[in-house]
């Protein structure tokens, strides 16, 4: 089923790519366009910013999520940092980039403060390039900050709990502190369980729209924002520049994901050696202080960024320098009241079938897949794995130049302009999120559970939904609230596939956030995430109520004392 | 009722598991499977309950009295099962894991309760109904597995290494624990395990099919 | 100069429109019972807070004078309602199309018109048509030097204005000259809006007016053999401008709206954009601080007139035509050139309107800051399509490597 829409869209891309494209008369295949492409300004510097952005960036978040893990597990403020964790998963990125720009810009809160308490007359901010610098810093930080609670979250979901302590005890007595046991034996498996993980944010991270747009460079800008501008440049022809600089980002992801491999294997390789030299402590003694530090300014800068959006949500007036605004309105959350009402109720029913049919078709696969394990190492499994990684295509090259293709599908169809056919495109983008959090925790789950109920006389039904379903409840309702978040963002699907018959909350919300007008764009990035932390508020309550016996202890017990 | 194996054949590419093999076990008895880890114990098991993994070739009929069972789903097998971990399940309490077990045919809250009850006496568990299974002590929880085991009613019991993770003190009680019932019950055992002093304690027939492979042991 | 070429331009456009007014209004009743009861799909710009209030209540008027449901689908960029419509063609879809209005011109409206992807000519059978001020506003039939050959309605006009904190600069930089020593005087309280930006490739072309020989031929078409050599003075003006800019030219907000918000945070103290009446009406809303003023260049700005057009395979094209009709009504007009609504300029001829039209014009209250209306003189006329692709392109290739 999925297999239709996927194929639709890349070739959707790839064609053009060749220069077929007969809607604006372009029926000549060959490498012209792609010569084009080459020759566009700022080409060369705009890939090489996407990959280091994205590399750098993937690579930040994941230390700080281990540095994290390392430092915090079964401390004290762990249950904090597990509860803050998936929180930060419901806030859109572009939420989330935007408050970090109203925060750190020369004209935001922290240099207003900063002016207000040092007493210093300035009316005028200081002109550094904080945000958009033209190397991407601040799309480094960006990405780091939205990626390391992701990764985080990915890594307490790939603990398993009584396995862990076991381990933690046995390397505790061997003579190593918390930080050092973590980084030496944990870790290290746990980094094989959240590979997958890592690659899709490396691949989000050179892909990414949202984030590069609000802090990345702009002279030029990343790639998948030169495709953008191709793609909606008034000359047609332009898309098939913009169609074949796609292709190249998908080369440049494949790159990328090779060169993080084997950047991998040289940092376990070093790791290793360093343990086998005994010589770990240093490295622990960083990780200490880097995770400490980390964690406060992941989360600090988080809840401010978050803040400030709600503070300019309403705003009346605030000019430059005053730390709080002058005049406080609700105008803004009053006239997006009318805007969205409506808007709400169709994300949600979308929202929930997409996430629901996602759900079930993964929970299908995974339990088809489960009963049929312990496969002897190679039959079947390449082409099985081709098929998973198939699924993840759609997470691995940009909206844009995918969704031409889906979209051409979908009018052939007749699906377009309808809910049938905005839930389906949903589904390419929402399968694969499902699939990706249900992973690890079906792979951890003991078969012989359920065989034992097998042989207690009870059909497949009746197992997972007395045995499988509460087990696996917090993966299943997480991997739930993921989807339903994923639904909730897809903008460019939803207009393309929806006709605009279709108007969801995000398509209101990035048309209003495009006129620039910040209480607006507030208010808007805040209903966006609405809905997100409603479901993820959700998934952390229904496992807790259903089944109270298993779900109302805390589990990790590995305190690093 | 008797459980008959016959001519049975399990491989894997590349490599036999095992060939020809043929069993009879009747009402009562409890034969021992002896082998080596990795000698394919585990996949002779996962053959007899129905969750052969993708890819393992297999053939021989498995009768369960004058019933075929080899192409039943497992839960319409009647084949009762017990690992090296009790397997209880941690969201249920004791008592709630022994009435999982009931058979469909008792129906209502208040036999099914009754069923689960008597199990619990007949395992010294008087009481414990409501009680999280990651409470109970090791032995305790052996013993409720067995009680879920048997409670379903099963025609055979397949254990596979029940004992192994069990301490030496518990692993006699245990042991003697489960065969008793086994036998007083009169149900047909297929005991899959490495360790001479089970198949000793079963006091029946004892098999090694690999011995040819691994002439060693 | 100027004034000869618009003659030349006035009577292309006047022959490729006529407005037929007796025949059209014959079929205009029809149409209007076509109409009835159908829905429109309206896809516009959805950035701005007023506009799309401003297309609310259009669409309330339209549903109790015609029975037309109007639905407003809000775009980031009206080139994804292009590739819509791209889509359906390539797909085959010939009618049934999910656009039936879009908010366009320039290079949109060009692209949609040679690909053949528009329904009409449709303007000379709107009623409302012969009320558009097409003699002081040639922009109003030839979309950037391209003649609409009523592919389009006329909706609002727009001017090249430039905001200023009138705290800070005291006397706004009228010409370029004074522009570029102004920014040398104050280094980094200045920036633009990166082409191909809508604003910050107007304000190359701008720039061009200026410091060409010959802006004659700036309307044919460019010739590429000629362009580096008659563009130099505007590359060499940018070149010396940039090392003064804002994050020294190292950086650019990439959208109008960006560069405002720069503003608003005291970042800059100069912006450009569209519409006196727009920028008072960000002003009143809050978006712009109070002491913003507004400038014109002495040379004259650039105009141009934004539109309306119906794809080829609209669902509801009739629908669509009393929709532009109603939005050419001196009501409609009225309310939109009112900065307490929007501040957009009429395409309308005022002194042709029967005098309860006019008075309706007459009625909005002036805003202190917004010049009346046709006193911003000269318009001047946009460059040929052609300069606008070249322009763009040598901008990028000098500044984004």
């Amino acid at each position: 089923m999925l297999a239709g829409p996927l194929v639709a869209g890349l070739l959707g891309t790839l064609l053009p790519a060749l220069g077929y494209l007969p809607a604006i008369g372009a029926r000549e295949i060959g490498s012209t366009v792609f010569r084009e492409m080459l020759a566009e300004p700022g080409l060369a510097r705009a890939a090489w910013l996407s990959a280091t952005t994205g590399l750098i960036g993937a690579g930040l978040a994941l230390a700080v999520a281990m540095a994290i893990m390392a430092v915090f597990a079964g401390s004290r403020w762990w249950r904090a940092i597990r509860t803050a964790t998936p929180a930060f998963l419901a806030v859109p990125h572009a939420a989330l980039a935007i408050g970090l720009v109203f925060l750190i810009a020369p004209s935001g809160l922290l240099v207003r403060f900063a002016i207000a308490l040092s007493g210093i007359d300035r009316t005028v901010p200081p002109d550094w390039l904080i945000v958009n610098d033209s190397n991407g810093i601040a799309l480094i930080a960006g990405l780091a900050l939205r990626e390391a609670p992701f990764l985080l979250f990915t890594l307490i979901a790939a603990t398993h709990p009584f396995e862990t302590e076991r381990q933690f005890k046995i390397a505790r007595s061997l003579g190593y502190n918390a930080a050092e046991v973590w980084l030496s034996v944990l870790l290290p498996q746990l980094y094989r369980r959240i590979r997958l993980p890592v690659l899709i944010v490396i691949a989000y991270g050179v892909t990414n729209a949202e984030i590069a747009l609000v802090l990345g460079p702009t002279s030029p800008p990343t790639l998948t924002l030169l495709i953008l501008e191709w793609f909606r440049d008034p000359d047609v022809a332009r898309r098939l520049i913009g169609a074949a600089a796609a292709a190249m980002e998908i080369g440049l992801v494949v790159l990328c994901i090779f060169l993080w491999l084997v950047i991998e294997r040289i940092l376990t390789s070093w790791r290793q050696k360093l343990v086998n030299a005994g010589r770990v402590r240093p490295l622990a003694v960083i990780a200490t202080w880097s995770g400490r530090s980390a964690a406060g300014l992941v989360y600090a800068l988080g809840l401010l960024a978050m803040s400030v959006l709600m503070l300019w949500s309403v705003t009346g007036r605030w000019r430059f320098p005053d730390p709080w605004p002058d005049s406080l309105s609700l105008a803004a959350w009053v006239r997006s009241g009318d805007e969205v009402s409506t808007a709400l109720g169709t994300t949600l029913g979308i929202g929930l079938i997409a996430s629901v049919l996602a759900l079930v078709l993964a929970v299908l696969a995974f339990e088809n897949r489960n009963a049929r394990r312990g496969v002897p190492r190679n039959l079947g499994r390449k082409t099985q794995n081709l098929g998973i990684a198939a699924l993840y295509i759609p997470l691995l090259i940009p909206q844009i130049s995918f969704i031409f293709g889906l979209q051409i599908a979908m009018i052939r169809s007749g699906l377009d302009g309808r809910w049938a056919g905005v839930i389906l495109s949903h589904l390419v983008f929402v399968i694969p999120y499902t699939a990706l959090i249900l992973i690890d925790p079906y792979r951890k789950l003991d078969p012989r559970f359920a065989r034992t109920a097998r042989s207690l006389g009870h059909g497949p039904w009746s197992v997972f939904l007395h045995v499988n379903l509460p087990l696996l409840a917090r993966p299943l309702a997480f991997a739930w609230a993921i989807g339903f978040s994923v639904s909730c963002a897809q903008y460019l699907t939803t207009l393309f596939v929806g006709q605009g018959r279709v108007m969801t909350l995000s398509l209101e919300a990035l048309a209003l956030m495009g006129g620039g007008d910040r209480r607006q764009t507030a208010v808007m990035a805040l209903l966006l995430a609405l809905l997100p932390v409603a479901s993820f508020g959700l998934a952390a309550a229904i496992p807790r109520l259903a089944w109270p016996r298993l779900y109302r202890r805390q589990s990790v017990r590995t305190r690093p004392t | 009722m008797t459980l008959v194996l016959d001519r049975l054949s399990i491989a894997v590419p590349g490599k036999t598991l095992l060939a020809d093999f043929s069993l009879s076990v009747p009402g009562g008895e409890i034969v021992t499977i002896m082998g080596p880890s990795g000698s394919g114990k585990t996949m002779l098991l996962n053959y007899l309950t129905g969750h052969l993994p993708q890819g393992v070739r297999a053939e021989g009929s498995v009768r369960l009295g004058d019933r075929r069972i080899e192409n039943l789903p497992p839960e319409r097998r009647g084949l009762g099962m017990l690992f090296q971990d009790d397997l209880l399940f941690p969201h249920m309490s004791l008592g709630e894991n022994l009435m999982f077990a009931v058979p469909r045919t008792i129906k209502g809250r208040r036999d099914r309760r009754c069923c689960a009850d008597r199990a619990l006496s007949w395992a010294q568990l008087e009481g414990l109904f409501d009680r999280d299974v990651d409470t109970l002590s090791g032995g305790q929880r052996s013993r409720a597995a067995l009680m879920r085991a048997l409670l379903a009613e099963p025609s055979a019991m397949l254990l596979d290494e029940p004992f192994t993770a069990l301490d030496s003190n518990l692993k006699n009680e245990i042991r003697t624990f489960t065969f008793d019932h086994l036998k007083t019950r009169g149900i047909p055992t297929l005991l899959v395990t490495h360790d001479p002093t089970d198949a000793q304690a079963a006091g029946g027939p004892v098999l090694e099919p690999w011995k040819d492979y691994y002439p060693i042991n | 100069m100027i004034c000869f070429l618009r003659k030349i331009v006035l009577a292309a456009a006047l022959s490729t429109t006529p407005l037929a007014a007796l025949n059209a209004m014959e079929g205009w009743s029809d149409i209007e019972a076509a109409a009835r009861g159908e829905t429109v799909s309206f896809n516009a710009w959805g950035g701005s807070p007023a506009v799309n209030d401003y297309i609310d209540w259009v669409a309330a008027e339209l549903d109790n004078r015609f029975g037309i449901e109007l639905v407003h689908v809000k775009l980031t960029d009206t080139a994804d309602a292009v590739s819509r419509v791209i889509a359906e063609k390539s797909a085959g879809r010939t009618e049934g199309g999910s656009v039936d209005l879009v908010w366009i011109n320039g290079e949109n409206f060009s692209r949609m018109k040679e690909e053949g992807l528009l329904f009409g000519p449709f303007l000379d059978r709107l009623p409302n048509a012969a009320l558009i001020d097409v003699e002081d506003n040639q922009s109003a039939v030839v979309d950037f030097a391209l003649p609409t050959e009523g592919y389009e309605a006329p909706w609002g006009l727009s001017q090249f204005v430039m905001a200023f904190d009138g705290d800070e600069v005291e006397t706004p930089p009228r010409t370029m000259r004074a522009l570029l020593s102004w920014a040398e005087a104050h280094p980094s309280r200045l920036t633009y809006p990166a082409p191909p930006n809508y604003i910050g490739t107007t304000f190359l072309k701008q720039i061009l007016y200026e410091v060409v020989e010959d802006d004659a031929a700036l309307l044919e078409p460019v010739d590429a053999e000629a362009f580096e050599a008659v563009t130099q003075p505007l590359w060499s003006w940018l070149d010396a401008l940039h090392a003064q800019l804002w994050r020294s030219g190292r950086a650019f907000p990439q959208t109008d709206v960006a560069q405002h918000q720069l503003l608003n945070d005291g970042e800059v103290a100069i912006t450009f954009g569209f519409n006196p009446g727009n920028i008072a009406n960000m002003i009143e809303n809050g978006t712009l601080p109070e002491n913003v003023e507004i400038a014109t260049f002495e040379a004259g700005t650039i105009g141009n007139t934004h539109f309306t057009a119906i794809p080829f395979n609209a669902t509801a094209p009739e629908a669509a035509m009393v929709t532009a009709n109603f939005l050419l009504s001196p009501e409609a007009q009225a309310r939109k050139e009112d900065p307490a609504y929007w501040g957009d300029q009429t395409v309308l001829e005022i002194d042709g309107l029967e005098p309860e039209a006019q008075a309706l014009f007459e009625a909005i209250p002036q805003h202190p800051l917004v010049p009346p209306p046709g006193s911003i003189r000269p318009v001047l006329p946009e460059p040929h399509p052609s300069w606008h692709e070249l322009l763009e392109r040598t901008w990028l290739e000098r500044y984004r490597r």
